[in-house]
C-alpha cells in the first residue's frame, strides 16, 4: 500500500520538527498488549486523526502522549522536550487535552470554567474583567454561547464540547488532542465542534483528533493514522484515500457475521467505559485554588477507617506529605483532625503561636508556613477535609474562605468520582482483558483453554479466590440426567452442571455443583446474592445465563468479605461476554459439524458409487456370459465355451474375495478386526499367496525370499490374503506383460519389509496416499485397488506395522514394514 | 432372440475397457453376425466414430481417460448414431445425466445377453430410417415447424433442425397422432420399445430435448403436457 510508506510530514510545512512526537511507545495491561511500538508524530499546523476500533489502543496512546499512563517502553515528546508520563510537563510545553468527560463543573457558569484555575485573586471578583476574558477567549475562536452566566450544566452537549475546547485554547497549546469530541453529539452539534475544531489550526494549534467517524477523519483531517491491535497499520492522506479503504485498515479484516458484530459492540462498551477515565481531576482542582488563592499550598485529607489520608496535595513539600499522609481523627491529628471531628471550619492564625503545631507541623513551620486553615468537605458520601497552609499569618478573607467552600465541593465530587473511577479502571482492564481473550478464541485456540485465561482476568480483577463456569452438558454426552422424579419445584428441572472452565488460588472447591444448588437457592436460579458455605467461611456469588446448551452459571468465591456491588456488575458483564463466546462456540461447532457430515457424506456416496462398480464388473462377465450359454440360438464353438467358463469360475471367485473384502473393510472400519497370529514363514505365506492367483497371472509373479528369514508373529490368512489382493491388483491394473516382483527383507532392528512391485504403468499418482479419492469418479485400470488398498492397510497396522506405496521411476511398489515379535509370547 | 435381421451389415462401436466384458459382448455380436467394433480409450473411440461410421455405439459409462458422460455429449455433437450407455453405477442421477446430453438409452450392469440384444435392435430400430413401407404422408406443419415426415426432416422459419432418430421417432409419433393425448406409456412403448413402458424419465429428457429445439418462447407451446397422462403435438 503506497500510503504506509508516505512521509508523515505534511505538505507545506517547515523543517521544523514535529510539536508531538512518540517513539516506539509499548504499553501492556497483563496479557493485554494495548500499545506495541507505536510511533507517531504531529506537526504544527496539522489536523491529524487517529482513528481506530475499540481496543485498538487509541485511547491509551493518547493517556500516554498526556503523560498519564507511563509506557513500558518510548518516549514522548512535546515541543523538543521529554516528557515521558509526566503531565505536568506535557501542559507546559504546551500539549492540552480535551478528555471526553470535558470534565467541566456543571454547578459553575461558563465563564468559570473557561478560566477556571487560572482566575488570579485580584481578577476573581471584579467580575467585569473575568467576564470579558472569557468573552474575549470565545470570541477570538468565534464560539456563540448563550450568556457566560449560565452553568455549564444547562448546556448541550455540544456547548459543553464547545467550552471544553474554548478552555483547553485559553493557554495556546501547540497542540490539542480531542479524544472523541463528537462520540456523543448529534449531526448539528457535531458540525459546530467540526468547525471549531478545524480554525484551530489557524490560531496555531495542531489537532490530534480522536475518532470513530471515518466520515469526520475525511473532512477534517490532513492525515489519518490507523491504529489497530496497539500498532499503527496505516496512514493515509484523505485526498489520496477514500473511506473504505480506512475502514478496511481499521477493520483488518471484512467483517464476518453476528459474532463478530456481537463483540464490536461489546468492544464499544470496553471502549466507553475506558475513555471515562479523565486526567487526574482532583490534582487540577487543587492546583486551581492554590492558584486562585495566591497561597502556598492546598491538601485534601479523606477518611479511612479510623484515619484521615492525605488524597491530593497542591505546594505541599514532600516532607510534609510523608508526615500528613495519615492522621489520627480528633485532636491527635491537630487542626486537621479537630476540623474533620468537629465538623467545622478551623483557622490558625500564626502556627508558631499554636501549642500543637509544634509537633503536628513541625515540617510546615520550618518550610515557612506561617498560618493555616482547615475546611471540611461539603460532598454527600465523602468524609475528609481539605487545608490551606499561608506564608502570611493571619486569618483567610471571607472571599478566600468562599472560594475555598466552593472548590470543596469540587473536591468532594473529585474524590468521589476518583473512586468509583478506580473501581471502573479495574473493571475496565478486567473486561479488556477478557475482551481481549474470548476475541483470540475466534482463532483455533479451543474455548476451553481461553475461558480459563479470561476467569484468570475475572479473578484477579475481583481478587477472588475462585472462579467457575459451570455449564450444561452439550446433549448427546450421556451425562444429562433425565428430569428426576420430582426433581423440579418450580416446573424446570434442575440440571447438573460440569464445570467448563476454572481459575483459582488454591484447588477446585469440591463439589461444585453442589454449591451452584446452594446459589441458586430456593428460586432455583442463581442470581447474584451472595451466599455462604455452609459450616465455611467462603462467600459465593453466582449468575446464571442461558448458554447454547442450557443454562450456565458463573461462580465467584471469596473467603473474606471482599465481595462489594461493583463487583456484581463486573461478574454481570463477564456473564455477559462470556455467554457471547459460548454461543459463537456453538455456532462454529454447528457449522463445524455440518461440514464434516457433508464431507463424510460426499466420501460415502463415492465409496458407494466406487463398490457398485466394483460388485457389478464381476457380476456382468458371470452373468453375460452365463446368459450367453444360455441363448438357445447361438451354437457356441467349443473354445468360446472353454473360455466362457473358465472367466465365468475367475470372475466368481473374485467376487468372493471382494465380498470377503468387504466383510473384512466392514470390521476394519468398526475396529473388530481380530488377529489369530502365530508364527509364520514369510516364505510359505508369499506362495500360497500366489497359489491363490489365476494360473496365467501367478506365472507373472516372481518370489524372491532370502534363507535366513526369521519367523514372523502374524496372522498368515490376513497377511496371505493381503498379498494376494496386492499381487492381483499388480497384474490385473497393469498391461500385459508387466512382471511382478515379490519380495522380502529383513532389518536388524526387528522388523521385515515386504514389498510387491510391478513395473507397469502403475496406480495413479491421485491415488497413492487417497484411495479413495476420485476413484470412483473416474475409472482407470485400478479398477479394485482402492478397497484392496484400504484392507491392506487395516490388515498392517493391526499387526503393528505400516504400509506405503511408493513410486519407483517405473511402475509402483507396495511395502509392508512388520515387527518380526510384536506381541509375541515372551519365551519368543 | 433369434439371429436379428438388423445385424447384417450393422457395425457396433463398443467402448469399453473391462477385456472380460469386451469378449463377451464381442462374442455374442459376431455370433449374430454384427461387425464389432472395439475401443477401450474415449478419444479412440471418438477417431473410429469418423473412419467406422458405426450404425450404434455402446459406451462404458468408466472410461481410462475420459468421463463417459462428456465422450456421449462430444459423440452427440458429431453424429446422430445411436448411442446405448452402459454403466456399472446404476444412479438414477446418471441416467437422466447421459440422457440430456444426449444418449438414447441407458442400460446398467450386470444385464443379461437378451436385454443387451434387445436394446440394440430396440435403437437400431429407431435411427434407422421410417418404416419405408409406409405411404408417403404429407408434410405436417404446426405454426413455424414443418415436418416432414416421410424424408425425416424438420424445419422451422425455414431453417433445418437437427433431430437425433430418437428426437424425430419421439416426434413422428406425436405427430401422426396429431391433437390427441398419447398416454407415457404409449410413446415409450412405440418410441423406444416395449418393456420401455415405465422408463416415463426417458421421456421427459427426450421431451425436453425436442421443444429446446423447436418451440419458441413466448409462443403457444409445440408440444403440450397432459399431466400426469401424457403429451400431445398441438393441433395448430
Amino acid at each position: 500500500m503506497a500510503v504506509a510508506t508516505m512521509d508523515t510530514r505534511p505538505d507545506g510545512i517547515g523543517p521544523g520538527g514535529p510539536i508531538l512526537s512518540a517513539r516506539g511507545l509499548a504499553v501492556h495491561f497483563g496479557v493485554v498488549r494495548a500499545l506495541d511500538g507505536v510511533d507517531l508524530d504531529v506537526f504544527p499546523g496539522e489536523i491529524v486523526a487517529l482513528a481506530g476500533e475499540n481496543g485498538a489502543g487509541k485511547s491509551t496512546l493518547v493517556r500516554c502522549l498526556a503523560g498519564d499512563v507511563r509506557p513500558d517502553t518510548g518516549t514522548v515528546t512535546v515541543g523538543r522536550a521529554r516528557v515521558d508520563s509526566d503531565a505536568v510537563a506535557a501542559r507546559r510545553r504546551g500539549l492540552a487535552v480535551v478528555w471526553q468527560d470535558l470534565a467541566l463543573c456543571d454547578n459553575l457558569d461558563i465563564a468559570a470554567n473557561l478560566l477556571l484555575g487560572g482566575e488570579s485573586r485580584r481578577s476573581l471578583f471584579a467580575s467585569g474583567r473575568f467576564y470579558r476574558q472569557a468573552r474575549q477567549l470565545l470570541e477570538q475562536l468565534g464560539i456563540n454561547l448563550p450568556s457566560l452566566g449560565t452553568p455549564v450544566g444547562h448546556l448541550s452537549g455540544g456547548q459543553r464540547q464547545l467550552v471544553a475546547v474554548a478552555r483547553a485554547m485559553r493557554d495556546h497549546p501547540d497542540v490539542l488532542i480531542l479524544d472523541e469530541p463528537t462520540a456523543a453529539l448529534g449531526v448539528h452539534e457535531s458540525a459546530q465542534v467540526e468547525e471549531l475544531a478545524a480554525k484551530l489550526p489557524v490560531q496555531g494549534t495542531a489537532v490530534l483528533l480522536v475518532s470513530h467517524d471515518v466520515e469526520q477523519m475525511f473532512r477534517l483531517a490532513d492525515r489519518i493514522v490507523i491504529m489497530r491491535k496497539g500498532r499503527v497499520v496505516g496512514q493515509v492522506r484523505p485526498e489520496e484515500s477514500h473511506p473504505d479503504e480506512v475502514a478496511g485498515l481499521l477493520s483488518g479484516q471484512p467483517p464476518d457475521g453476528s459474532a463478530r458484530s456481537q463483540l464490536s459492540r461489546l468492544d464499544s462498551l470496553a471502549g466507553q467505559l475506558a475513555s471515562a477515565e479523565p486526567s487526574s481531576s482532583l490534582s487540577l482542582i487543587l492546583s486551581a485554588l492554590r492558584a486562585a488563592l495566591g497561597e502556598a499550598a492546598v491538601c485534601v485529607h479523606e477518611r479511612d477507617g479510623s484515619v484521615l489520608r492525605l488524597a491530593g496535595a497542591a505546594g505541599l513539600t514532600s516532607e510534609l506529605a510523608r508526615a500528613w499522609g495519615a492522621l489520627p481523627l480528633g485532636a491527635g491529628g491537630g487542626q486537621i483532625g479537630r476540623a474533620f471531628s468537629a465538623g467545622r471550619e478551623i483557622v490558625v492564625e500564626d502556627v508558631r503561636a499554636a501549642p500543637g503545631w509544634a509537633r503536628f507541623g513541625r515540617q510546615a513551620r520550618n518550610g515557612g508556613v506561617r498560618s493555616a486553615w482547615t475546611v471540611p468537605l461539603s460532598g454527600a458520601g465523602t468524609a475528609g477535609v481539605m487545608t490551606v497552609l499561608s506564608r502570611e499569618t493571619g486569618a483567610p478573607t471571607r472571599d478566600q474562605l468562599s472560594l475555598a467552600n466552593v472548590y470543596s465541593g469540587y473536591v468532594a465530587g473529585a474524590l468521589e468520582r476518583d473512586r468509583l473511577l478506580g473501581e471502573l479502571t479495574t473493571r475496565n482492564r478486567v473486561l479488556e482483558t477478557i475482551r481481549e481473550v474470548l476475541e483470540t478464541l475466534a482463532g483455533p485456540v479451543p474455548i476451553e483453554a481461553g475461558l480459563s485465561v479470561a476467569l484468570d482476568a475475572l479473578r484477579r480483577g475481583l481478587n477472588a479466590e475462585e472462579v467457575a463456569l459451570l455449564t450444561s452438558p452439550p446433549p448427546g454426552t450421556g451425562d444429562e440426567a433425565g428430569p428426576g422424579p420430582g426433581g423440579a419445584t418450580d416446573g424446570t428441572p434442575e440440571q447438573p452442571l460440569r464445570v467448563l472452565a476454572w481459575s483459582g488460588t488454591g484447588f477446585p472447591s469440591p463439589d461444585l455443583a453442589r454449591v451452584v444448588r446452594a446459589v441458586r437457592g430456593a428460586g432455583g436460579r442463581a442470581t447474584l446474592e451472595p451466599s455462604r458455605d455452609p459450616g465455611g467461611s467462603a462467600w459465593r456469588v453466582g449468575v446464571e445465563f442461558p448458554a447454547p446448551d442450557g443454562p450456565a452459571v458463573l461462580l465467584v468465591t471469596w473467603t473474606d468479605d471482599a465481595e462489594s456491588p461493583s463487583h456484581r456488575l463486573l461478574i454481570e458483564d463477564a456473564a455477559n461476554s462470556l455467554r457471547l463466546a459460548l454461543e459463537r462456540e456453538a455456532s462454529e461447532r454447528a457449522q463445524r459439524e455440518a461440514v464434516a457430515l457433508r464431507t463424510s457424506q460426499e466420501r460415502q456416496r463415492q465409496f458407494l458409487s466406487f463398490l457398485s462398480h466394483e460388485l457389478r464388473t464381476p457380476l456382468t462377465a458371470i452373468r453375460g456370459y452365463a446368459s450367453s450359454l444360455m441363448q438357445p440360438d447361438v451354437d457356441w464353438d467349443d473354445g468360446s465355451r472353454q473360455r466362457f467358463l473358465s472367466t465365468i469360475a475367475d470372475e466368481s471367485s473374485r467376487l468372493g474375495r471382494l465380498v470377503d473384502d468387504l466383510l473384512d473393510f466392514s470390521a476394519i472400519d468398526t475396529g473388530i478386526l481380530r488377529l489369530h497370529p502365530d508364527w509364520c514363514d514369510l516364505a510359505l505365506v508369499l506362495e500360497a499367496a500366489r497359489a491363490c492367483l489365476p494360473a496365467s497371472a501367478a506365472g507373472l509373479v516372481d518370489l524372491r525370499t532370502p534363507a535366513d528369514l526369521p519367523t514372523v508373529w502374524a496372522d498368515h490368512d490376513r497377511l496371505e490374503q493381503l498379498l494376494v489382493n496386492l499381487l492381483d491388483n499388480a497384474i490385473r491394473h497393469n498391461p500385459p506383460g508387466t512382471t511382478v516382483v515379490a519380495a522380502v527383507d529383513c532389518d536388524p532392528d526387528g522388523y521385515v519389509r515386504i514389498s510387491v512391485t510391478d513395473d507397469g504403468t502403475g496406480l495413479p499418482a491421485e491415488m497413492i496416499g487417497s484411495p479413495f479419492g476420485r476413484r470412483a469418479e473416474r475409472r482407470s485400470r485400478t479398477g479394485g485397488a482402492g478397497l484392496g488398498l484400504s484392507i491392506a492397510q487395516g490388515i498392517v497396522s493391526a499387526h503393528g506395522g505400516s504400509f506405503d506405496i511408493e513410486r519407483p521411476e517405473v511402475g509402483t511398489r507396495c511395502v509392508i514394514t512388520l515387527p518380526v515379535a510384536k506381541g509375541a509370547p515372551a519365551d519368543g | 432372440m433369434s439371429t436379428s435381421p438388423d445385424a447384417s451389415l450393422t457395425s457396433v462401436l463398443v467402448v469399453e475397457d473391462d477385456p472380460n466384458i469386451v469378449d463377451l459382448i464381442r462374442s455374442n455380436l459376431v455370433v449374430r453376425g454384427f461387425d464389432a467394433i472395439i475401443s477401450s480409450e474415449g478419444s479412440r473411440a471418438l477417431q473410429l466414430l469418423e473412419t467406422e461410421q458405426p450404425d450404434i455405439v455402446l459406451l462404458d459409462l468408466m472410461l481410462p481417460d475420459m468421463d463417459g458422460i462428456e465422450l456421449c455429449r462430444l459423440i452427440r455433437e458429431r453424429s446422430t448414431v445411436g448411442v446405448i450407455v452402459v454403466s456399472a453405477r446404476g444412479g438414477e442421477r446418471d441416467k437422466v445425466s447421459v440422457l440430456n446430453v444426449g444418449a438414447d438409452d441407458y442400460m446398467t450392469k450386470p444385464f443379461s445377453i437378451e436385454e443387451l440384444m434387445a436394446r440394440i435392435s430396440a435403437t437400431l430400430r429407431r435411427t434407422r430410417s421410417a418404416d419405408p413401407a409406409a405411404p408417403a404422408s404429407p408434410t405436417l406443419r404446426v405454426g413455424d415447424v414443418s415436418i416432414d415426415l416421410a424424408g425425416q426432416r424438420v424445419t422451422r422459419d425455414g431453417q433445418p433442425v437437427h433431430l437425433t432418430p430418437t428426437e424425430f421417432a419421439l416426434l413422428r409419433e406425436l405427430a401422426a397422432n396429431r391433437g390427441k393425448v398419447l398416454s407415457h406409456a404409449h410413446l415409450l412403448r412405440r418410441v423406444w420399445g416395449s418393456g420401455y413402458e415405465t422408463e416415463t424419465e426417458y421421456l421427459r429428457v427426450y421431451v425436453r430435448r425436442l421443444r429446446a429445439k423447436l418451440e419458441k418462447e413466448g409462443e403457444p407451446p409445440l408440444i403440450v403436457t397432459q399431466a400426469r397422462v401424457g403429451y400431445r403435438l398441438a393441433s395448430d
